[in-house]
């Protein structure tokens, strides 16, 4: 074949192309545009502090872990107004809440050059409520920033806060709430048996059999080494969903050929115990396990088969009642089609919220499921997008806001963060 | 605003998914930037009302999300020293051909591959593939000719273009 063919192969592809419903494009838009209008009265509000910097953040978890090691979706620029050229805006990134202290990670970019985006890096004393603004060890990032803010917030032991630079493979540990950070170059590290106390231990995803990472890994700030477990769950090639459950077992979830396959450890991630595989039902592009609050509460398995149209696709949910180590399926009939964040509740159900926006919350363990009332700021509905869970609370994560709750979720308290 | 992007949508969007599949290599991921691309243009439709050629600024959005996809995909399998993702599944009703043209796209570097796609599927003239990827007439220039040349050899030389390329899909 001298001559490509690419007017062929261009043809091929066009006829492969799948269209998501032109509704669904309108519907995200639509999402966008809210949540904007949001962010702008949260500024709003933020300037009666007169302060330069209007900053609102929510705080994430040391809980519940997500199964890649870039944050969650406050890591994707937010969607640039001037398109092509793409500088993201002022953007939370991420936040975190330690026992006494909690933590936000922000950027934002001011002009061109090659330092015209840098982060902001702020603590709070009293759950949100108040903030400051710590000195910033992440270095400054070029005017196009077209990477996006990829650093992410770890806290780790009692309110020890990590910065982590993936890009530049680097690691800014702090022991003393962040007066002072300490450099790590970030590197693996040699198998342990056991995640220690005090670290978090998180999925890496890997291609089969050729990955020396592959697995479940416990990044130690004290370090910088990232460590696979030396025993990891018998779920597939690739975990994709772990979760740690108030009494400390770690649950694990991953696909396996034709099976959706899951563990159990009661050690820290020394053994596991397998569960016996649920069906896959094709290629899936959500795995997820959440171990519900509470000693052997049980869990939930959620997944989402591969879809053309919506990235955290939901599709499939499964029940586990201790002691029983059963999947039971326990899919409910009007569940959303996407699954950004889901917490476990203290009732045995789940919350749930949807990549546009909104909540879901089951009933009848896992076998119903209705949208919540979207939480009211002052003059706003706020429809929820991420949702953690940190001590007893839950935390609902706007773009630029955060709201608490105290109750499950029932009712929401929109607290306003300005770095003063 | 939103009828003329349907009506975009009705009329570009398999063809911008196929320019963008061509730096992707994944049906998946290229549909996913496209349709972001469009979402961004409902999202902003005062300033997408300004724009002269819709198209081609979706092409641009729309590559750039990709863009941005693989590089930090790429900076984290370099960083956790793991290989990269497994390559797609070859789309549907590719022929022979087209497999290996594929595979063989994918192992070259990523500036090459990006001009090629850019000039050979997106029709782009030298000119506007410098101004969108920011670099000099002549660069461009000379990735195609290299780009073309390497695929040259692929296509006529190495079997292993023929079957799935042994390329990294996402080259740094």
């Amino acid at each position: 074949m001298s001559h490509p063919d690419f007017d062929g192969l261009r043809a091929a592809v066009e006829d492969a192309a799948a269209r998501a419903p032109f509704d669904s494009l309108l519907a995200r838009a639509r999402g966008r545009r809210r949540r904007r209008r949001a962010a702008g009265g949260t500024a709003a509000l933020g300037l009666v502090g007169a302060l330069a910097t209007t900053v609102l953040v929510l705080p994430g978890t040391n809980r519940v872990i997500d199964p890649d090691p870039t944050p969650p979706v406050t890591a994707e620029p937010a969607p640039s107004p001037t398109g092509p050229t793409g500088r993201p805006a002022r953007q939370l990134i991420q936040t975190a809440f330690g026992s006494t202290t909690a933590y936000a990670l922000l950027g934002g970019c001011t002009g061109t050059g090659p330092a015209a985006c840098a982060y902001e890096v702020l603590s709070s004393p009293d759950a949100g409520r108040t903030w400051s603004r710590l000195r910033t060890p992440l270095p400054p990032l070029p005017g196009d920033a077209s990477e996006g803010f990829a650093a992410q917030l770890l806290v780790t032991g009692e309110d020890d806060l990590t910065l982590l630079d993936w890009l530049r493979g680097r690691a800014y540990a702090s022991t003393d709430k962040g007066r002072t950070f300490a450099t790590r170059a970030i590197r693996m590290g040699p198998p342990i048996d056991g995640v220690p106390p005090g670290l978090q231990v998180s999925a890496t995803q890997c291609a089969p059999a050729r990955c020396q990472a592959v697995g479940l890994t416990v990044f130690d700030p004290a370090t910088g080494l990232i460590a696979p477990l030396r025993s990891q769950p018998p779920v597939g090639s690739e975990p994709h969903g772990v979760s740690v459950g108030d009494d400390g077992r770690i649950w694990a979830a991953g696909q396996d050929g034709s099976l959706l396959s899951s563990a159990v450890s009661r050690d820290r991630g020394r053994t596991w115990r397998k569960l016996a595989p649920v069906p896959a039902g094709g290629r899936l592009r959500l795995v997820r396990v959440v171990a519900l609050p509470g000693r052997e509460a049980g869990a939930f398995l959620l997944a989402g088969r591969n879809s053309p149209n919506v990235l955290n696709t939901f599709s499939d949910l499964w029940r586990l009642d201790d002691p029983d180590p059963r999947w039971i399926r326990v899919m409910p009939p009007g569940a959303p089609p996407s699954a950004l964040s889901v917490v476990g509740l203290v009732k045995r159900e789940l919350l749930l919220t949807e990549e546009e926006g909104g909540a879901w919350r089951t009933s009848g363990r896992g076998t119903r499921i209705a949208r919540e009332p979207d939480p009211q700021a002052p003059g706003l509905a706020l429809p929820l997008r991420l949702l953690y869970r940190t001590g007893g609370l839950l935390v609902g994560q706007l773009d630029v806001s955060m709201l608490v709750s105290e109750d499950e979720g029932r009712t929401w308290d929109y607290r306003i963060v300005v770095a003063g | 605003m939103s009828d003329r992007v349907r009506a975009l949508y009705d009329g570009c969007y398999r063809r911008l998914v196929a320019q963008v599949y061509a730096l992707t290599a994944d049906v998946g991921e290229a549909q996913d930037a496209v349709q972001e691309a469009f979402v961004r243009a409902l999202a902003e439709p005062r300033s997408f009302g300004r724009v002269d050629n819709p198209e081609a600024w979706l092409r641009v959005v729309a590559l750039n999300v990709a863009r941005r996809r693989l590089r930090r995909r790429s900076h984290l399998d370099r960083l956790l020293r793991r290989p990269p993702a497994p390559e797609p599944d070859p789309v549907d009703g590719l022929s022979p051909d087209h497999v290996a043209l594929v595979a063989a796209l994918r192992r070259l570097p990523a500036s090459q591959r990006e001009a090629v796609a850019l000039h050979h599927l997106a029709d782009l003239p030298v000119a506007e593939i410098a101004e969108l990827t920011g670099v000099a007439v002549g660069t461009v220039k000379t990735r195609l000719a290299r780009g073309r040349a390497r695929l040259a050899e692929l296509l006529a030389d190495d079997p292993a273009a023929t079957t799935n390329g042994g390329g990294t899909g996402v080259p740094p």
